[in-house]
């Protein structure tokens, strides 16, 4: 099974692969928004826009994902 | 003054016909592909997008492997840092002559779908501007004297494939692609 920070961020275009901890606190808020009268779609959606930063233009692509990688540990050097 | 330039015309009314005939034959001729030029000008697409990548990839493995030069090394040497600079230029040059040829329509269909497309939007988005991003804080933090930016009129092809094309599906999975 996919780890569900991975899916999250597939699934709503994060620019970061939430923690477990962050993950459970998004499906706590769904479930909030949900009890309000939200359906599941619009809820998850609602809370991971509140929870975490959304890029819409994300792409994963292998390619794109080792150069950023790369990129990224580069720049910390 | 008078009467010279009609004279000076007249051999235009003769070829005119001919000429135009000739034109109009090759516009039609060129508008109605037979089935077998048609399976040919699609195989050379193939053709050329299967070399196509294979460039492109040669230029990745060289970029990919002067970050990793780079990570390595004990101390971040100005070689080093010109390396990245040089293969990511040339990786970027290479994913622009793809988007040129993807703008003439020399590419095939299914490829420029499935992995032409999401290489250069991936590039647009994330890529390009994190490549000249990096540069520069490599380039400030170890002193080496860098004034590269990233302009749009360096990869214009790259650019005006993505506004042509799009965004691209509303997500992407990687383990799927």
């Amino acid at each position: 099974m996919r780890e569900i920070g991975v899916g999250l961020r597939i699934k709503y275009r994060l620019s970061e692969v939430p923690t477990e901890k962050e993950a459970s606190e998004w499906a706590e808020l769904v479930e909030r928004y949900k009890s309000e009268g939200l359906d599941a779609e619009e809820a998850g959606l609602r809370a991971a826009d509140t929870l975490f930063e959304i890029v819409p233009n994300l792409v994963l692509k292998a390619e794109a994902d080792t150069i950023e990688a790369l990129l990224e540990q580069a720049k910390k050097k | 003054m008078s009467g010279a330039a009609p004279d000076q015309f007249a051999w235009l009314k003769d070829i005119w016909l001919p000429v135009g005939t000739f034109i109009l034959g090759f516009i039609v001729s060129r508008l109605t592909l037979t089935k077998k030029e048609r399976k040919e000008v699609e195989q050379a697409n193939y053709d050329n997008t299967a070399s196509l990548i294979e460039q492109h990839e040669a230029a990745y493995t060289d970029y990919t492997a002067a970050i990793a030069r780079y990570l390595d090394a004990p101390n971040a040497s100005p070689e080093n840092f010109v390396e990245i600079a040089t293969t990511g230029d040339r990786y970027f040059i290479r994913l622009n002559f793809l988007a040129t040829s993807i703008l003439s329509d020399k590419v095939d269909v299914a490829a420029r779908e499935q992995i032409l497309l999401p290489k250069i939007r991936a590039a647009v988005a994330r890529s390009l501007p994190q490549h000249y991003g990096t540069l520069r804080s490599i380039a400030d933090k170890h002193g080496f004297p860098y004034r590269g930016e990233l302009r749009r009129t360096d990869y214009g092809a790259i650019y005006d494939v993505a506004e042509k094309y799009g965004p691209g599906p509303e997500w992407e999975d990687p383990l799927e692609a």
